[in-house]
């Protein structure tokens, strides 16, 4: 009897550290299920297309988050630096330069930017966020002075067709291909590699990482490279994907990345996230977005509902972080 | 008055989850006394103190205190009984004064609705705490710019300013130098004068005979005597806390001592606290560093290791010169460091045992994780670490069970010199005597060894050679063999070299 009794108890705990663990996904599928049900056009094709149109920048900049927090560190300039690069594509391809020579410039723009921020932080022992918030507004200037903020349209085919590009259907399109291709690195990277390891290591502990014979120092700065370059490549989608751009086209996405890598189970100080995580916290706000604009919901208030959220997702952080404390 | 009770639990259960933690646990403290309380890590005495201090929960169980049953123990109420604790991590704000820390919550205030503190009550308050205590730092200073020992001295004025009428002492003298806690003795035995009872939990022996007077023994959750220490024999207790009979904590065995392995010249870091280091060691052979707390043996090292950088000075491995700019350069040159502080500089507290330990040797890029498995696997037996899953987090596992991660972690990477900062410090008896046993079988497979350690008995007992460290300079050198049969003049020459020039 007392061993039934234990027995029952042993399985609610593991459904409740079940839940706990994978709370965002369940979220996910909650709201899917949810909006397939209240609202006829969530599943249609067309409605599909366009969600998965909007979600690869602000999804790519997610899993450069990802990477970046569970190293230890905040880039607040990530928006810019993706901006930044992207724009330098554009001008680029508007010179005539051909693609692969356009994309390497907007990659080594990207890592550029990275370098910069990594080794100021390490150089001068700075705060990352406080560094990056000020890095953010020197690209942001720089960015305004040489376009004033104006939408600059693209001159070349090839540059409007990266994003959207069809692959076999009219739903699927380049853009989302590359997302999904820099998930599974990504994930690959982060789970399989050492390079990954020394991440979680480096943001769990750095001094103890370094005294394990990392070189920690120059981790952070590939980590850093590595944010730049996927910044670079969400900047491009981001203005191929507009047939041009504007340098304030990625405003509002950073943060909106920050939030769903912790929404995601990414830990702001360092050393405990997953990319998977991430990526479903960016889908379960993008699809909240999604749907309830198709609800009709005045896009105010989505934001504040929005914001509700990740404050819900945060605390629910908070409970599991107390819970896996007290067992 | 002498044997009145001021309180007891009895049959205390608790557990986490699964895990049964204590087991009918159970304490009695009297008016008055210094009741020293023993276990190994994980044996429950910081689980039954934190119950006892209303930080946790019993499952089952009484606490009567001063003859009132205790329901439901709260932080709060613990504090208004008299429970004072001081904590082995101290719990003080670092940026706040002395006197804001010992009344932080409960300023006396002029005006309470405006806020405006009576700054001269509180100075002057403090200064009676700080007083009875016998400690001579300003109510004014700020608790950052203090030494542990100080700060200590602070944690025991708050618990007394708050009424205490007993103070729970977990592991105080962990970093304190002998000379402060000799200062930390004499104020726990002043406490005992004006009736206050201490709790004094402590794996270190000789404190427990200098200062106890009961002992309650604890181990795997239950409880197993009280006694008075008078009564017993040091290998009583030790009989008592494992379980077994150690029959030899220092198993050094004679090893054949090789060539000259690692030279170290004129070692220097540039800031006064290491100066002019030059010491030799062969393979094979055990050499140990003492001297008092910040006599510049933790940074000797630190820089042989290089993590920290050098001023100047020469290093030779096996004939070869060496620079070591960095921990990377240093294992390069087979060189491993287990840093004296676990928490900070030695544990990567998010990740699982097996990243700990296989941390220090992934040579490839892409981690054949079956593989680092197996090796972690391996070396988690090595060293007996005590888990049942080594893909749990490796801040599951008890502080010796933690140091023999950090070790197996330097195991893993076949270096040919290791140092040991502090090795067993804080690990409970049995641990220590696996991490000897450890350090003696690198000795005999020909590895050089490094130790620096406050306890001169350990280091007699496993060291073929100890240099004495006395502000940044090796101030004298002893070799073990001469002194066999004769420990008690080692050690006053040990403390004679780092103590005076």
């Amino acid at each position: 009897m007392e061993n039934e009794i234990k027995k029952i108890e042993k399985k609610k705990i593991d459904l409740k550290s079940l839940f706990m663990n994978y709370s965002v996904y369940l979220v996910l599928i909650v709201l899917v299920v949810y909006f397939s049900i209240a609202n006829s056009d969530f599943l249609t094709s067309y409605n599909i297309e366009n969600f998965l149109q909007q979600i690869p920048p602000v999804g790519i900049l997610t899993v450069a988050y990802a990477m970046i927090l569970i190293c230890g560190y905040v880039d607040l300039s990530i928006g810019y630096v993706g901006m930044a690069a992207g724009m330098m594509g554009l001008f680029a391809s508007n010179m005539g330069l051909p693609a692969p020579v356009v994309i390497l410039i907007s990659l080594a723009v990207g890592a550029t930017l990275g370098t910069m921020n990594a080794l100021l932080i390490k150089k001068f022992d700075l705060p990352s966020f406080i560094l990056t918030l000020g890095t953010s507004y020197v690209i942001k200037g720089m960015l305004g002075f040489f376009t004033d903020e104006q939408f600059i349209g693209s001159e070349q085919e090839w540059f409007n067709k990266l994003a959207k590009t069809p692959i076999g259907t009219e739903m699927f399109k380049s853009n989302a291909l590359i997302f999904f291709v820099i998930i599974a690195i990504a994930v690959f990277i982060m789970k399989k590699t050492r390079l990954g390891k020394y991440t979680y290591a480096v943001g769990s502990n750095q001094e103890a990482a370094r005294l394990s014979g990392i070189n920690t120092d120059l981790h952070i700065v590939k980590i850093f490279i590595i944010e730049g370059m996927l910044a670079a490549i969400a900047g491009l989608l981001i203005v191929s994907n507009l047939n041009g751009g504007a340098s304030k086209d990625a405003n509002g996405l950073d943060l909106f990345a920050m939030a769903a890598a912790i929404m995601g189970g990414t830990s702001f100080s360092g050393g405990i996230g997953t990319i998977g995580g991430a990526v479903a916290g960016i889908m379960t706000l993008q699809v909240f977005k999604n749907g309830l604009t198709l609800m009709g919901i005045n896009s105010f208030l989505q934001d504040t509902v929005t914001g509700l959220v990740i404050i819900l997702s945060i605390i629910i952080d908070y409970l599991k972080r107390r819970a896996s404390r007290n067992s | 008055m002498e044997d009145e009770i001021l309180f007891s639990m009895t049959g205390i259960e608790k557990s986490f989850g699964p895990v049964h933690v204590l087991k009918k646990a159970q304490l009695e403290v009297r008016k008055g006394e210094i009741h020293a309380f023993m276990g190994e890590n994980g044996a429950g005495k910081s689980t039954l103190m934190n119950i006892l201090a209303g930080l946790l929960e019993k499952d089952d169980g009484h606490i009567v205190f001063e003859g009132k049953e205790i329901e439901k123990m709260t932080p709060e109420l613990a504090t208004e009984l008299g429970i004072g604790f001081v904590h082995q991590e101290l719990n003080l704000a670092e940026d706040v004064s002395v006197a804001e820390n010992i009344f932080i919550g409960r300023l006396p205030y002029t005006n309470k609705f405006l806020g405006i503190v009576n700054f001269k009550k509180l100075y002057e308050d403090t200064a009676y705490w700080l007083n009875m205590v016998g400690s001579k730092v300003n109510p004014t200073d700020l608790v950052g710019e203090l030494s542990t020992a100080n700060k200590q001295l602070i944690e025991i004025a708050k618990a007394l300013s708050l009424n205490a009428k007993v103070i729970i002492f977990d592991e105080p003298t962990t970093s304190l130098s002998d000379k402060d806690v000799e200062v930390l003795f004499i104020i726990i035995r002043r406490l005992k004068e004006k009736g206050f009872s201490s709790i004094y939990i402590s794996h270190r022996m000789k404190e427990i005979f200098e200062l106890g007077e009961r002992i309650t023994i604890m181990r795997d959750g239950e409880y197993i005597a009280t006694d008075y220490v008078k009564n017993l024999t040091e290998d009583q207790i030790i009989s008592m806390l494992v379980g077994r009979e150690i029959k030899d904590l220092y198993p050094k065995q004679p090893t054949e001592i090789g060539a000259p392995y690692l030279q170290v010249k004129n070692l220097t870091d540039g800031l006064g606290k290491v100066k002019d280091i030059s010491f030799e060691a062969r393979r094979g052979e055990v050499l140990g560093f003492a001297g008092l707390v910040g006599s510049g043996r933790t940074e000797a090292m630190r820089l042989l290791f290089g993590a920290d950088r050098a001023k100047s000075g020469e290093i030779t491995i096996d004939n070869r010169n060496v620079t070591i700019k960095s921990p990377v350069d240093a294992i390069k040159n087979g060189i491993g460091l287990l840093t004296e502080d676990r928490k900070h500089q030695g544990l990567l507290a998010g990740l699982s045992i097996k990243d700990n330990i296989t941390i220090t040797n992934l040579d490839e890029f892409l981690l054949d994780e079956k593989h680092l498995h197996e090796i972690a696997a391996k070396y988690v037996k090595e060293v007996n670490i005590k888990v049942s899953n080594i893909e749990n987090p490796v801040s599951s596992l008890s502080g010796g069970n933690q140091q023999k991660v950090v070790l197996a972690k330097w195991l893993n990477t076949d270096n040919q010199i290791y140092i040991f900062d502090e090795p067993t410090k804080g690990i409970d008896v049995g641990a220590k005597s696996e991490i000897y046993s450890i350090i003696n079988q690198l000795a005999l497979q020909g590895k050089t060894i490094l130790i620096v350690s406050s306890e001169i008995p350990e280091l007699l007992g496993i060291c073929d050679r100890i240099h004495v460290f006395h502000e940044g300079k090796i101030n004298g050198e002893i070799a073990v063999s001469d002194y066999r049969n004769n420990k008690d003049e080692a050690q006053e020459l040990i403390m004679k070299y780092a103590t005076a020039n």
